[in-house]
């Protein structure tokens, strides 16, 4: 698992991925917190819920184009058959990949603590930031982009195309994110199912945990919906054997 | 016993693409895996190598079922998989590094000797500081076949390993092998027979999914001897009909209106009558030469007919 780890981190920092994915998340997010129309300095308001709300957004296109190469590419070339001949499991390769890419994650992730530390360094000793909420919010935005990145591998797994995977990848992290939730609004689930169909998405769960207080049951949640697509992956793969 | 197959049969859907082929390579062998395109050949080295699972029948590599436990086959078997798959954007020496370590995750330190020593061995010393989307292709299959080494496998099984190479090239990974069956059991799959009398010790024929010989290349040639094949030029046209006077005559090929492939048992009787039906014919013989048959003639005579 080590070496595949190791491969595919080498590949996204000597290809322009791992760069473009640090800045475009990075930009992005710091024009619209600090520069463009309604940021928070015109606001006067110590919070980052422009960045929490708008991040998952952003996730949903940025994750699918990192790892829609991951086995798209492998099964086009027929590496993967390489791989596969070689004395490792499946899982290992799965998991090899999962993690090279939850790092590239962890790596686009981390420099937004940034815009904390500037938000509390610029607000009122009598108007702080609310440092529970916003730890709450972070680990539940780390969550969520590795869920998306669980739905990625899964996404690249299923087909040898990198578009298609790509918009199916788009697709599966949109409708996990937020679809339930739409969902969940049409008034013929009013009063019965609606609360059920929301836990199922994702975003009920990032609520739950912005609110600041982590609960077990959402840490659970989003690591079965891991697990879950890790498994689905593995299945892909070893679909060539049915 | 380095390799022996039982029964081993593969169904794509109701197609059946290897149908119930045994056979059994000793250790330190080279067997020829011969068959036509299509004849199944990609597919049994695929179930080989665990990564598809026979419809039905089993193979065991180095006392391991290919079934039971895949991990411990992998870890005996080197694989070159069809069409030679690399990473284009991977340096040869970071690839081979990486082949290494995937294979054998708790090796410590010595990894730059056992890549160096594959290096060496396959020939890849001049090009082994590029890219390895910038070599040639002979180049490039000398990496694959390094890539299956690297975990010094007791078996290797390349598919096709010198399918698209050049003439010196052919000759080079034809020499390779020979060199690495020395100490290995090597299964090796192509549709060019001359690289089977170059190379190999046994010969598998496979003709649509089924075993149609299996013997030494020697004994294979051997078949042929009691057949002989003689070219007859005439210097005025004749026709096929005529000919059938020659009593030791089996079959008559047509090549032109007065050139003919004939074939017989007996050599010096066959000849002497076509001298004599010349000379009743008051036709000159301008031609009467005896062809060698090869085993490529056994190929086409056993994957043809059926």
């Amino acid at each position: 698992m080590n070496a595949i780890l190791k491969k595919e981190i080498h590949l996204f920092f000597s290809s322009l991925i791992a760069y473009v994915s640090m800045g475009v998340f990075f930009i992005a997010l710091a024009l619209n917190l600090f520069i463009f129309d309604g940021n928070i300095l015109d606001s006067n308001y110590a919070t980052l819920d422009t960045f929490f709300t708008l991040a998952p957004w952003i996730l949903i296109f940025l994750i699918p184009a990192i790892t829609m190469r991951s086995f798209a590419d492998e099964k086009q070339r027929g590496t993967l058959e390489f791989l596969t001949t070689k004395p490792i499991t499946d899982l290992q390769i799965v998991l090899g990949k999962y993690f090279a890419a939850l790092l590239l994650w962890t790596f686009t992730f981390l420099p937004t603590f940034i815009y904390f530390l500037a938000i509390r360094k610029l607000s009122l000793e009598d108007a702080p930031i609310d440092s529970g909420a916003t730890y709450g919010s972070y680990i539940g935005l780390y969550f969520l982009g590795a869920v998306f990145v669980a739905i990625g591998i899964f996404s690249s797994a299923i087909t040898n195309n990198q578009i298609v995977a790509f918009l199916v990848g788009v697709f599966l992290c949109y409708l996990m994110y937020d679809a339930f939730y739409r969902l969940s609004l049409l008034p013929i689930f009013q009063g019965q199912l609606d609360y059920f169909i929301q836990s199922i998405g994702l975003n009920a769960h990032y609520d739950s945990i912005s609110r600041g207080v982590v609960d077990t049951r959402d840490i659970v949640y989003f690591i079965s919906v891991i697990a879950l697509f890790l498994i689905g992956t593995r299945t892909a793969i070893e679909s060539r054997k049915w | 016993m380095s390799v022996s197959v039982q029964h081993l049969s593969k169904y794509y859907n109701t197609q059946k693409a290897v149908d119930d082929i045994s056979f059994v390579v000793k250790k330190g062998e080279i067997l020829g895996f011969l068959g036509p395109n299509g004849a199944g050949k990609s597919t049994t080295m695929k179930m080989l190598t665990c990564y598809l699972p026979p419809s039905s029948g089993s193979a065991n590599l180095c006392g391991f079922d290919i079934l039971k436990e895949p991990l411990a086959v992998k870890q005996k078997i080197g694989y070159l998989p069809e069409n030679n798959p690399l990473y284009y954007d991977m340096y040869v020496k970071e690839f081979l590094e990486f082949a290494l370590r995937i294979s054998q995750p708790h090796l410590k330190s010595k990894s730059g000797s056992i890549i160096k020593e594959t290096i060496d061995l396959v020939g890849l010393n001049v090009e082994q500081h590029k890219k390895i989307g910038q070599l040639s292709k002979g180049y490039k299959q000398r990496v694959g076949i390094a890539q299956a080494l690297i975990h010094q496998p007791e078996v290797l099984i390349l598919d096709e390993p010198t399918s698209g190479l050049d003439p010196n090239q052919l000759a080079d990974i034809r020499q390779l092998i020979r060199n690495l069956g020395k100490e290995r059991t090597i299964i090796f799959s192509t549709h060019i027979m001359q690289e089977v009398q170059a190379v190999c010790d046994k010969v598998v024929i496979i003709n649509k999914g089924k075993i149609v010989a299996n013997d030494t290349a020697d004994n294979l040639q051997n078949r042929l001897k009691n057949e002989v094949c003689i070219e007859v030029e005439f210097e005025n046209e004749i026709e096929e009909e005529e000919l059938k006077i020659i009593q030791q005559l089996h079959a008559i090929e047509k090549i032109s209106n007065n050139n003919f492939m004939l074939r017989g048992n007996n050599s010096k009787q066959l000849r002497k009558e076509i001298f004599e039906f010349a000379v009743h014919k008051k036709n000159s013989l301008l031609t009467l030469k005896e062809e060698t048959q090869s085993l490529e003639d056994v190929f086409h005579q056993l994957t043809q007919s059926s």
